[in-house]
């Protein structure tokens, strides 16, 4: 039965697939040309074929990005996948107050980065309100260098993100929860299954396409960690720069007016191609799941 | 997931539309040629001035403004003020859509690009009576660029640094107002020994070495090719003794982190006995640590004192090019940058005559020890250089990442500057 | 695999925890008492989550409450104790006060609060149609539209923001709230939730609309969006959330002080002036109060949307 004329359709979709088309696709084909020449501000423009690329193979900073970001990743991808589910376990039963909690633990989510990094830049300062907690207890007698040690500021940086993180996969997890029938757990009971089995045997297999998902989405983004790194490294990338990120280096690359945008290019393609590497690992497991579904 | 909070490569990749939206004029020079402001002007001039709209500068800008429109009631000028943040960023975009304002305010390191891809007028084409008007130093940071004639920019406001120490933390460990070190080294051999005595509690050294660290040693930075070349010997050393400094505890963790101000800011907090800054530093102290500046005594810095240049340019792509001129001359003319400076102390005014005018006046009404740090600042100008303008920002982002790695030890001062020479010349501009 | 080894200690606990709750519910079934387990847990058990609840609350919110007493104190506060004062000494709003004088926070705040109102309404309707069409509609080239859809989620955001900044400048809106707002109008994201939500609608229903004679119009505005009102609300929540907390994209367009939105206000305010840090944390409760209260009133239907199946795994 044809319900509608053949254009309507397309009226309807015209505005996002217009706007994705020039406020994202054209810009992107723009960069891939870009990393092949040397482009920069105001000048004129010559290709340099795959040069940008052969110095990506032996560029000292671009390696201590990718270590920074691969830490990024192995760390948060965890936290990330594991804490919300915990938080989404506490919060999903409906007890009294319990949409305060709910609603509080989203704040960190909701905040401006500009407000957070204002917040947590104090915090973590020399004189901040960690540091006198731990003097004042006795931990350290000197304050502790967050914001300049490679692995502190590191550590730093983690932990913000984790804490700004939970709220949002917990409402993932909040959402993929809501589907997992009751009977299930209650077929567990009757086996007589504790709460630890009935999480292994029951809640997680029902969330797993949700973890999957999460890890990929954390794992993704971790890739791509930029604000939390230079805010509280003051844009150095910490001493040596070894606490840059990908993106932190392409902007130190490319931006300015004297910025070598070819080869910033040639860093966010590359970086395009490690944010795929999740993405293609998902679709391989989900796929690996399908085959086994009918044997 | 927080693909929408991903702040970006910035400006960067805009040259992708860039590369037809901006063909970048001819190399070499802008529009060229006289521009009579003598005949009857009007239309609009944006003004675009740099992190200087706040409650000091304001009202002086307000009445500038008002005192040019009143002298050609047909002209307009609109001001627009930019964040400190992010100013190249800013100036690079409205370069690329082709919005530079009419009048602007740029240093020299920000102008070259400008300049090589034609977007500024030529002043001394324009108007070649000018060159006489402007203090010549400032005239000459933007007239010397390379492989290109002309004069890009009007002196603005000129700066320059000095010593700043804090006597109540020094004394207690027999250092003498009258036996402050003049000298890098002695400074540095004073600022081991001070933190020996007092078990690290007293900083002395409150920023990493820089290229001007360098410039004030007198060791040479570029050779007649613009190549860099400051991995001198004498440079290993002054490293050197910063990481031992820093090793002795004379040298705050902060301080790794390489942001200019915030040497000036751990001043104020006692965290540091040392820190360098201009004359209008003794200002900040007023307001904010009362106390300090009694105990706070200003020396000419170590060396060749650095030079800070500010100056006026005009678009060349400006369509009221006229006006625009005038105005900037009118902003820079030694009764209004005088005036400026009386406001900005701790900066001189950029053109041939006024210093003096400037001491007169501000000498009245301030307390002693700023007529003193002015007076310090002022008689530095005279022989202070300025860092040349093809070292960039990025420059200055890697030179302080790897600096810090030399001075916690984690990398021999040698391979050090090695390293940064290596990556200014892989990154010059004026190739 | 390690994670289904047993875990005897655990399990004892578990077993003596069931026990325990067989004594106290004599009167239940087995199976009510496995289902009671489930929904209603025991008194302790209760006690200890309402602990773990407040603990993660208290992490959670310290570094907000901490921000808002340093709004509050006044000049006689010493910032720097410790143990911290967290009820000021010296409390005053003169704080709230004095940060207009040195940038008009309530103007800008009214500029965010407009670009994020405009993306919030044209997300909505533009999604819903979008979205109804994704999921509800036959016609060739569905998976062109789909394609290019989903490519924008793999396409690093890091890339475009210049590009678009010269877009916005050649369509004459640079230095505008439109230009602002403009590239945030629509999200592809925000498309496919929609459709995800409109894929729940039964076919029959529309079927029989169509029969009845609905046109495409009437169909959207009575059958489609009362169905999807609940993801229409993530959606929208979501969109607020982002154009009011957007920072860079505004920065560049911006040029001008008079037009900022508050978050580069903000950043304005901390370079430009050096005021003491209550001033700051003053403006910073501006940019978050508002949000937070919008969020707090909001979050019902936020947290129903999420979980008629919002973000399915």
């Amino acid at each position: 039965m044809k319900s509608h004329r053949w254009y309507t359709p397309w009226l309807l979709l015209a505005p996002p697939v217009i706007w994705v088309l020039v406020f994202s696709l054209w810009p992107f084909i723009n960069t891939v040309v870009l990393s092949f020449t040397d482009a920069r501000p105001l000048q004129p423009v010559n290709p340099v074929g795959f040069a940008h690329y052969e110095r990506l193979l032996t560029d000292e900073q671009f390696r201590y990005a990718l270590i920074t970001c691969l830490i990024y990743v192995v760390v948060c991808v965890p936290l990330l996948t594991i804490v919300p589910l915990l938080l989404a376990l506490l919060v999903e039963k409906n007890i009294p107050g319990i949409a305060l909690f709910r609603t509080t633990y989203y704040f960190p989510v909701i905040a401006s980065v500009v407000v957070v990094a204002l917040i947590w830049g104090w915090l973590f300062d020399s004189r901040g309100i960690i540091n006198q907690a731990l003097e004042w207890m006795g931990v350290v007698d000197q304050p502790v260098a967050f914001l300049v040690d490679r692995w502190w500021l590191l550590a730093t940086a983690i932990l913000l993100t984790v804490w700004k993180g939970i709220g949002y996969y917990m409402v993932v997890y909040l959402a993929a929860l809501g589907n997992v029938g009751k009977e299930l757990h209650e077929a567990a009971m009757l086996d007589g299954a504790g709460a630890v089995r009935r999480f292994i045997s029951v809640t997680i297999p029902s969330v797993r396409g949700a973890i999957l998902l999460i890890s990929v989405l954390v794992a993704v983004s971790a890739m791509r960690v930029f604000t939390e790194l230079d805010i509280l490294s003051n844009g150095t990338g910490g001493p040596g720069g070894y606490d840059m990120s990908i993106v932190m280096l392409i902007r130190q690359v490319g931006s300015g007016l004297n910025g070598n945008l070819g080869y910033a290019a040639a860093i966010s393609v590359a970086l395009f191609l490690l944010t795929l590497v999740p993405l293609v690992a998902i679709a391989l497991l989900n796929r690996e799941k399908k085959a086994k579904v009918p044997a | 997931m927080k693909i929408r909070s991903t702040l970006a490569i910035g400006v960067a990749a805009a040259a992708a539309l860039a590369l037809t939206a901006c063909t970048g004029g001819t190399a070499g020079g802008g529009a060229a040629g006289p521009v009579h402001t003598s005949g009857e002007l009007s239309g609009t001039v944006q003004f675009q001035t740099w992190s200087l709209k706040n409650e000091k500068f304001t009202p002086y800008f307000e009445d500038l403004i008002t005192a040019f429109e009143e002298e050609h009631p047909d002209v307009q000028v609109d001001w627009i003020d930019q964040p400190g943040d992010g100013y190249q960023d800013k100036i690079l975009s409205q370069a690329n859509s082709n919005t530079l304002p009419d009048v602007l305010n740029l240093p020299p390191d920000i102008a070259f690009p400008l300049v090589t891809a034609g977007k500024l007028l030529d002043l001394d084409k324009a108007d070649p009576s000018l060159a006489d008007k402007y203090n010549e130093g400032g005239w000459e940071a933007y007239s010397q660029f390379s492989g290109v004639e002309g004069t890009y920019g009007l002196p603005w406001y000129l700066g320059s640094d000095e010593s700043w120490w804090n006597m109540q933390q020094l004394e207690p460990y027999g250092v003498a107002e009258e036996s402050l070190p003049t000298t890098s080294d002695g400074w540095l051999d004073l600022a081991k020994q001070v933190a020996a005595d007092s078990a690290g509690k007293v900083k002395v050294v409150s920023s990493m070495p820089g290229v001007d660290t360098f410039v004030s040693a007198g060791i040479k930075i570029m050779d007649d090719d613009s190549t860099f070349v400051f991995n001198t010997p004498e440079a290993v050393e002054i490293v050197q003794k910063y990481a031992d400094a820093y090793k002795a505890g004379a040298m705050p963790a902060e301080s790794l982190t390489g942001s200019y101000g915030g040497n000036a800011e751990m001043y104020l907090q006692g965290k540091v006995a040392y820190a360098t800054g201009g004359s209008g530093f003794a200002g900040d102290l007023r307001t904010k640590a009362p106390t300090l500046l009694e105990h706070t005594v200003a020396t000419p810095r170590p060396g060749t004192p650095p030079l800070f240049v500010q100056g006026l340019n005009v678009s060349a792509d400006s369509k009221n090019k006229a006006a625009a001129l005038a105005f900037a001359e009118f902003a820079t003319n030694q009764e209004n940058q005088v005036a400026f400076t009386k406001l900005a102390v701790g900066f001189a005014p950029g053109t041939a005559e006024g210093t003096d005018e400037v001491m007169d006046a501000v000498s009245s009404n301030l307390d002693p020890a700023q007529v003193k740090a002015m007076q310090v600042m002022f008689g530095a100008l005279k022989d202070a250089k300025a860092t040349p303008f093809q070292w960039t920002g990025a420059m200055t982002d890697y030179l302080n990442q790897q600096m810090a790695l030399a001075i916690r030890g984690d990398a021999t001062a040698e391979e050090t500057l090695d390293k940064i020479v290596q990556h200014a010349n892989d990154n010059r501009i004026d190739k | 695999m390690s994670l289904k080894t047993e875990h005897p200690v655990e399990e004892q606990q578990e077993q003596q925890e069931q026990q325990e709750q067989q004594v106290i519910r004599k009167d239940h079934s087995y199976r009510r008492k496995g289902s009671g387990d489930f929904s209603k847990p025991t008194l302790a058990g209760l006690i200890g989550r309402y602990v773990l609840l407040t603990v993660v609350l208290l992490l959670v919110i310290g570094p907000f409450v901490w921000q808002l007493s340093t709004s509050f104190k006044g000049p006689a506060d010493d910032l720097y104790t410790f143990p911290p004062n967290l009820i000021p000494t010296d409390p005053t709003i003169e704080n709230y006060i004095k940060v207009t004088d040195l940038i008009p926070v309530y103007k800008y705040a009214w500029h965010s609060l407009l670009v994020a109102v405009g993306a919030v309404i044209s997300s909505v309707v533009l999604s819903l149609f979008g979205g109804y069409a994704l999921a509800c509609m036959k016609f060739k080239g569905k998976f062109i539209a789909l394609g290019i859809l989903v490519s924008t989620m793999l396409l690093p955001g890091e890339v475009t923001i210049t590009a678009n900044l010269l877009t916005i400048n050649s369509l004459g809106l640079a230095n505008t709230l439109w230009g602002v707002f403009l590239p945030g109008a629509i999200a592809a994201m925000n498309v496919l939730l929609i459709a995800t939500a409109c894929r729940m609608i039964p076919n029959d229903v529309l079927d029989a609309a169509t029969v009845d004679g609905a046109t495409t119009w009437q169909r959207i505005r009575h059958i489609v969006w009362p169905n999807v009102r609940g993801m229409a609300s993530v959606v929208a929540i979501f969109t607020f959330i982002g154009q009011w907390d957007d920072y860079l994209w505004p920065l560049m367009v911006l040029t001008d002080p008079n037009n900022y939105t508050l978050t580069v206000g903000m950043a304005y305010l901390n370079g430009n002036f050096s005021p003491d840090p209550r001033m700051i944390a003053a403006g910073t409760m501006v940019a978050l109060v508002p949000i937070i209260v919008l969020f707090s009133v909001m979050q019902r239907f936020f947290f129903n949307g999420v979980q008629e199946g919002a973000v399915k795994g």
